[in-house]
């Protein structure tokens, strides 16, 4: 069926250690991005054997016939993602996944690559140009060749790609594949990978040297818009989480604001009882029958007692959140303790404040709640000023495993996505301010330092 | 280590209970050793007070002079002391800040909270007594420069200048070696040519470290790192 004599095949056919070559690249540049299963010397370890174990074995497959090419291809895939699925904590449907990004990336940078350098030969420009495509082992081994061209072309190609990755992986817990996405990749790669070998494969004569550009050019432009398909995808499902997370967030502080405004509402009542109460104690000291008297006026005492503020931090936002905090506390039998000056927070707008403190507090109680013994729930939160800084601390005893991913601290809460933004928001918050915001877990304390500087007069 | 430690607190009963615990304390950890000094009321601390404490624990509500009081005077001869307040009351205790006692224990006392509380003083004491000496060549002579009264050291062409709050050495060395050796000790690169002591950090005005009278720049790249170990520093300190 396939009749293309074995030099063709040479010409036209981008040369197997150049497919190779890109196929490792495009796999190690995942496996760089990824949750790893081993240590950083463990993978480029293996990653440097497995690149070994690529060219072999494209080279081994030159000698097949020619019949067995699609199914040659298809095995170095199967390579490919066991290279990914070995490497990484990565499930099978994630791993195939990347493994088709890796691949189609590295059909499309071998394809550019061999046309461009194959333009470059065939026009015989000059000198300069030559050394470019030259490559001192062609003499020897023409198939285990590479030239200087393709490494520029490579490290361009992926130096290219890092920016994009890098602002994914940042933003997006890692590869956030779901089993459409899946789907829609195997599409995309049949497809791709169909039209560009076919228009190749069905040549059925030896084919003149002004065919050669356009297959080649069939073949990257397939490629290519393979790689977009899936990139806009990407690019789609990054955009739509960004979103999400801003409503999330938005929606969580719209929360506690609500609740700081009840809180608000009813500490201003209270206050304006307390007058109330004030004023009837008066009245109650001119009650003659003695006993009836001092009843009464501890009772009333001891009501105004309970709605008393015990924090004051010079804040009165800040004063609000704690307080309103206190009945959690108190139920969850949480030993709180409170030094703050926070008076030159004001230039801080309310919803910022609400928005550090609610989720500070409301991270500590959820991570104390799961603290065994009550004697151990401990929770402290200072503010100093410091060198021209606030400085805010808030600190709680834990026992349970903390996730640190990608240096975004997540809990062992349940909803372990909402508690991440939780930290998100008061990053924003305190960012805001150009101030910076540091976490600490080391001896079973929970730590969270925010300094903030102080505006200049 | 041996530590001394006073306990300022007219209740009987609490005396015991904190004395107790920190026998149990010393017995948990085998390296340390306290020496009690007990007063009934602050009055009787800062008559003819000496800075020869480490930790002083101190009651708020006193008969004479109270916890808040007391502290103040402490502080005026004794800045290092580390200050915890025992008290069933929060609303007074929330005011530490003005005397630098940041942490309080709440009554009635678990030895938990204490224990943690004694671990973290007992942590913070050790970084304050290391500081390291360094032994420095100038043309004509030897010098022992405590890394502590270093504000920075900068670097200008091969010679290397070490500042401190009063006098400057000039010496023939390079940054990356002082930078290795004062690894441990809150010194940060800020900039190619600057080692800065962040404990002598006044202040940081946009890409300016201010230290002593200098304004030093900090690289643009280095800034984030910088201001992380800066906070970090600051941090530990409250």
């Amino acid at each position: 069926m396939i009749i293309l004599s074995n030099s063709a095949e040479v010409m036209l056919n981008t040369p197997r250690i150049y497919a190779s070559i890109a196929q490792f690249l495009a796999v190690f540049f995942y496996i760089k991005y990824s949750s790893k299963k081993y240590s950083n010397n463990i993978t480029i370890g293996i990653s440097i054997i497995s690149l070994i174990v690529f060219v072999l074995f494209h080279h081994w497959a030159l000698t097949w016939p020619l019949d067995l090419w699609i199914f040659g291809m298809f095995l170095s895939f199967v390579l490919m993602f066991l290279n990914v699925f070995l490497l990484t904590k990565y499930s099978v449907l994630v791993s195939s996944y990347i493994t088709i990004l890796a691949f189609i990336i590295s059909e499309l940078v071998a394809s550019i690559t061999w046309q461009l350098e194959y333009f470059l030969i065939v026009n015989n420009f000059n000198d300069f140009v030559n050394v470019l495509v030259y490559s001192p082992l062609k003499l020897y081994d023409y198939n285990l060749s590479i030239s200087i061209i393709m490494i520029i072309m490579y490290a361009l190609f992926f130096a290219l790609l890092n920016p994009f990755e890098k602002r994914y992986q940042h933003n997006l817990k890692g590869f956030d594949v779901k089993i459409n996405d899946l789907m829609t990749a195997i599409v995309t790669a049949i497809l791709v990978f169909s039209i560009s070998n076919f228009s190749f494969l069905n040549i059925n004569s030896p084919i003149s040297s002004t065919g050669a550009m356009e297959i080649f050019y069939i073949r990257t432009l397939v490629n290519l818009v393979g790689f977009i398909l899936l990139y806009s995808l990407r690019e789609h499902n990054y955009s739509a989480q960004k979103t999400l997370e801003v409503d999330l967030m938005k929606r969580m502080l719209d929360n506690q604001y609500n609740q700081y405004q009840v809180s608000m509402k009813s500490i201003d009542t209270i206050n304006r009882k307390y007058h109330d109460l004030k004023h009837y104690i008066e009245l109650i000291k001119n009650e003659l029958d003695y006993e009836k008297k001092i009843a009464h006026i501890t009772e009333f005492e001891n009501s105004i007692k309970s709605v008393e503020n015990t924090y004051h931090t010079n804040n009165r936002e800040i004063d609000v959140i704690i307080n309103s905090k206190e009945e959690s506390l108190r139920e969850n039998n949480i030993n709180i303790t409170v030094v703050a000056n926070a008076e030159k927070l004001n230039f801080i707008s309310t919803i910022d404040i609400v928005s550090i403190f609610s989720n500070a507090i409301d991270n500590a109680i959820d991570s104390l709640k799961l603290v065994k013994d009550n004697n151990k729930r401990l929770l402290k939160l200072a503010i100093v000023e410091e060198k021209g800084f606030i400085i805010i601390k808030m600190e709680n005893y834990y026992e349970t495993q903390i996730k640190i991913d990608k240096g975004r601290f997540l809990t062992t809460k349940l909803d372990d996505t909402y508690h991440g933004y939780g930290i998100r928001s008061m990053q924003h918050a305190v960012e805001k301010y150009n101030g910076m915001l540091t976490i600490d877990t080391k001896n079973n304390w929970f730590t969270v330092v925010i300094a903030i500087p102080l505006p200049t007069q | 280590m041996i530590l001394n430690v006073a306990i300022v607190e007219d209740d009987a009963e609490s005396v015991k209970l904190l004395k107790s615990y920190f026998i149990r304390y010393q017995r948990e950890n085998q390296n340390i050793a306290f020496e009690f000094y007990i007063f009934d009321d602050g009055v009787k601390i800062i008559s003819n007070f000496k800075p020869i404490y480490d930790i002083i624990l101190l009651d708020i509500e006193m008969e004479i002079t109270d916890g808040l009081r007391t502290a103040e005077i402490i502080r005026e001869t004794d800045r290092k002391v580390i200050i915890i307040f025992v008290t069933n009351m929060p609303q007074y205790a929330i005011k530490g800040y003005s005397v630098n006692a940041t942490n309080y224990l709440l009554k009635p006392l678990p030895y938990f909270a204490f224990s943690e509380e004694i671990s973290k003083s007992i942590e913070r004491i050790k970084r304050e007594k290391q500081n390291k000496n360094i032994i420095i060549k100038t043309e004509n002579s030897i010098k022992k420069i405590d890394s502590d009264e270093i504000l920075f050291i900068e670097s200008i062409k091969h010679d290397l200048i070490i500042h401190t709050e009063q006098d400057f050495f000039e010496i023939r060395d390079t940054l990356k070696k002082y930078e290795d050796i004062l690894q441990d000790y809150n010194f940060n690169r800020a900039n190619n040519s600057y080692l800065i002591n962040l404990k002598h950090v006044k202040g940081v005005e946009q890409d300016f470290a201010l230290v002593g009278n200098h304004k030093l720049k900090i690289a643009r790249s280095k800034k984030k790192q910088f201001m992380e170990h800066l906070v970090n520093y600051l941090g530990e300190k409250v």
